[in-house]
Order: structure tokens, then C-alpha cells, then sequence
């Protein structure tokens, strides 16, 4: 009766906006997404070579990181003297000036949240890609979704971009090194995110809990 | 299973409720077998919890606006910019797009999403039932631009950690900065305590009394 039940629940979904029960699909073909019929919601959409692609991207992100955070994004040129600005340098300069709370929202949506995004989902897809099997695997993924919000880094490009408006009246404005760095963390950010199939994570990630346990599947 | 499949009925109506993380489904209460998440059929508190963060977000909202986030001083001479100043400065000379990209993001998206949180919070305290759809759609809007606000924030940061020429030029955080961050980050906590489900509840309680 029971096992019934969960073979029942096995085969639906529920739109978590709405509320609606749903058949689930076998699987979702190429170029397709699954929206759910009464509020639109997206609830499933085609990610090929999940794994694989997570994987290289989280990766290559993760090369990128340091670079991108700590040498200089942009020079100046104003009255003779060159400062420049990375990520670092402003978190640092808030900090210096007592504003405190602003330096730390700073910290956490530029640099703190998208780190540990990167190397939560690096440990967890290394994990699945291998089949070591890692403690807190199921954790570490929780923590990984939960941090999703928080990290800005597109919207600290684009904050970028005004700040060079806004100066190259007064000044010469120089890219520096640091800048493209933080344009390949940022692409190979988006596309670990893009690639990354959550339903498929999970279920790797129950298998993975359920061969450890030496249980059928 | 057809039935159940094409039931009209909430999940929860049929006693089920979603897991918040990995979305497995769980009969009833208690915790996710996959991810040990504690189910609810609903986000606790969510009225209560939307309410808090977002009233918190309103008070604000007026210093975020009408105290200077940063100081600029030029050869000595200083002159305190608001956003709206900023945008006005863009305006005038001649940048356009910049000025509308900065006041749709700092002023016009913290506004209309609160206006929009308060809105869709009335909805369920007065059972408004319909446009449950529009107001599902309403809220990922919401939930979508919320952090784009933040543009500003990363530009003072930017800009203090650049200009800083000792007495010929230098730009320095102002008051209105922090007020303009916790807006951001109240009002996306805000965002995310609030609960869409409840919307359909109300519309599946007020069909439910129609066919009586
Ligand atoms: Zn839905
Ligand atoms: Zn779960």
C-alpha cells in the first residue's frame, strides 16, 4: 500500500507557485521546457551533458576567480596620478570610510556567495562526475541552491560600466587586466548555472546516498 | 492516477506537499526523505514574515532617497549626490540611457516592488480572488528584477576605491548608501518569504464556494 503510494507520488510533480499536480514527463525533449498550464511557472527544461558541462564551467570559473577579485579593473588617469579599483580595493575602501554594513553586503554579492557557489557545485558535481563518494554531499548541494540569490556578480559588471561613464568626463579611464578576468568568471559563471540540471543532481545524488547504503535502487 | 493527475485540486487539497529544495514530493508533513528538508505545505508565517521585512524596507526607503549616497569633491569644493541628483547629472550631460538604466534600477524598481509586495499582500489578506495567474507572474517579476537595485551600491564602490586624489579629487560614501542597501536586501528577503500558493488557495476556496 505504501510502496503504491510512492510509486504514485514517483510519477507527479507539483508546480511549487500554484500548487498544481502534474503528470511527470519521462524526460524533456531538445529545446524544450516544461511551463506549468495554470500560472506559467518554468518546471523543467532540457539540459544535455548536465554533468559534464557543470562540471568544466564551475571549473573554469573557478581559475578565473582570484584574478577577477583581486587585480585591478579599471586605471585612472586624473591630474598626473594613476589609481586604480579592483573588487577587492573597494570592499576595502568601504570598510576604511565605517561603512561597515554596505562593505559587507558588498563582500557577500561580489565575492563570498558566488566563491562558495563555485566550490560547493564543484565538489558536488566532482562527486557525481567521479562516483566518490564525498561526506555531506546532500548538504553541500542545499547550501549551493540557498546561495543562489545572493550572488551579484552581473549586476557589479554593469555597476562597472556606469561608474566609467560617469568618469571619463573628468578623466582617462584605462581597463585594467582585472576586468577581463571578471568578464570570464562571469561567463563561465552564467554558463555553469545554465548547464546545471537540478532535478538530475538530485536524483544522481539519491543514487549516490543509495549504493553507499548498499540498497536496491 | 488519471484522477489524481487531472484533479483540478491543490496538492495539498490531496494531501501532498512539495519539498522546498529538491522538490520531492511528501505525503504530508514531516521531513524529505531524499534531502531531510522539514516539508511544509506552505512557507511558515509567510504573511507575517513578508510584512516584517517589507515594513522594515519602507522606513528605508525615504533616507535611501533623499540622503546623498556619496560626496564628491573636486579641488576642494564639495557637492553631496543624492540618485535622483546622479540621474539628473547623466541628463544633463547628455547621457541618456545611463540616466534612464540608473533610475529605472535605483528609484523606479525599489518603488514599484513594494508597491507591488504590498499590493499582492492585500490580495490575500482581503481574498481577492481574481488574476491569480497575473499576480503569480507579477511576483516572479518581482522576484526577477529585485536585485538589479544594487546597480548603485557596486558603483559608490567603485568610485570610492578609484578616486581618492587627497584634496584634488575625492569621492567619499555618504548616510544614504546604507539606507539604499538595506532597501535592496530587505525588500528581496521580503520577496522570498512571500508564498504564491496562497493566491490559489484563495481562488480554489472561492470556486469551491461558487458551486455551493
Ligand atoms: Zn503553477
Ligand atoms: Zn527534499
Amino acid at each position: 500500500m505504501n510502496d503504491n503510494d510512492n510509486n504514485t507520488l514517483q510519477q507527479l510533480m507539483v508546480c511549487h507557485h500554484c500548487d498544481l499536480v502534474l503528470q511527470k514527463p519521462p524526460s524533456v525533449p531538445e529545446h524544450h521546457r516544461v511551463f506549468c498550464p495554470q500560472c506559467h511557472h518554468k518546471l523543467l527544461s532540457h539540459k544535455p551533458n548536465s554533468l559534464e558541462r557543470t562540471f568544466i564551467w564551475t571549473l573554469t570559473a573557478l581559475v578565473f576567480f582570484m584574478p577577477a577579485i583581486f587585480l585591478p579593473l579599471l586605471h585612472l588617469d586624473l591630474f598626473g596620478q594613476s589609481p586604480s579599483s579592483s573588487v577587492m580595493s573597494g570592499i576595502l575602501a568601504l570598510w576604511q570610510q565605517e561603512f561597515y554594513s554596505v562593505a559587507v553586503v558588498v563582500l557577500v554579492t561580489s565575492v563570498l556567495a558566488p566563491m562558495l557557489q563555485l566550490i560547493l557545485l564543484s565538489y558536488v558535481t566532482y562527486s557525481l562526475y567521479f562516483g566518490h563518494k564525498l561526506p555531506g554531499l546532500v548538504r553541500v548541494f542545499k547550501a549551493y541552491l540557498e546561495l543562489r540569490h545572493w550572488g551579484m556578480l552581473e549586476i557589479y559588471l554593469i555597476g562597472l560600466l556606469v561608474s566609467v561613464i560617469k568618469l571619463i568626463d573628468m578623466a582617462e579611464v584605462v581597463v585594467g587586466i582585472g576586468l577581463f578576468s571578471f568578464i570570464a568568471l562571469l561567463m563561465a559563471q552564467i554558463m555553469a548555472v545554465f548547464s546545471m540540471d537540478a532535478p538530475l543532481f538530485w536524483r544522481l545524488l539519491e543514487q549516490n546516498k543509495a549504493t553507499t547504503k548498499e540498497l536496491p535502487q | 492516477m488519471s484522477d489524481i493527475s487531472y484533479s483540478p485540486k491543490s496538492a495539498r487539497a490531496l494531501n501532498i506537499a512539495v519539498c522546498h529544495h529538491c522538490h520531492q514530493l511528501v505525503r504530508g508533513h514531516g521531513r524529505c526523505s531524499r534531502c531531510n528538508t522539514l516539508v511544509h505545505f506552505r512557507k511558515p508565517d509567510s504573511l507575517t514574515r513578508t510584512w516584517a521585512f517589507l515594513i522594515a524596507a519602507i522606513a528605508f526607503f525615504i533616507p535611501a532617497n533623499l540622503v546623498p549616497i556619496m560626496n564628491i569633491k573636486m579641488l576642494g569644493q564639495g557637492e553631496p549626490a543624492t540618485i535622483m541628483e546622479g540621474v539628473i547629472l547623466f541628463i544633463e550631460h547628455g547621457d541618456l540611457p545611463i540616466a534612464i538604466v540608473i533610475f529605472v534600477a535605483s528609484v523606479l524598481v525599489p518603488l514599484l516592488k513594494i508597491v507591488a509586495l504590498v499590493f499582492l499582500l492585500l490580495s490575500v489578506h482581503f481574498e481577492w480572488a481574481r488574476t491569480a495567474r497575473r499576480k503569480t507572474i507579477l511576483y516572479r517579476i518581482v522576484e526577477f528584477i529585485g536585485r538589479w537595485s544594487m546597480i548603485d551600491i557596486f558603483v559608490v564602490t567603485v568610485l570610492v576605491a578609484l578616486v581618492q586624489l587627497d584634496k584634488l579629487a575625492s569621492i567619499e560614501v555618504s548616510e544614504g548608501a546604507t539606507a539604499f542597501c538595506f532597501v535592496v536586501v530587505l525588500t528581496m528577503v521580503s520577496a522570498l518569504c512571500f508564498d504564491t500558493r496562497l493566491i490559489w488557495d484563495i481562488k480554489e476556496e472561492s470556486t469551491k464556494g461558487n458551486k455551493r
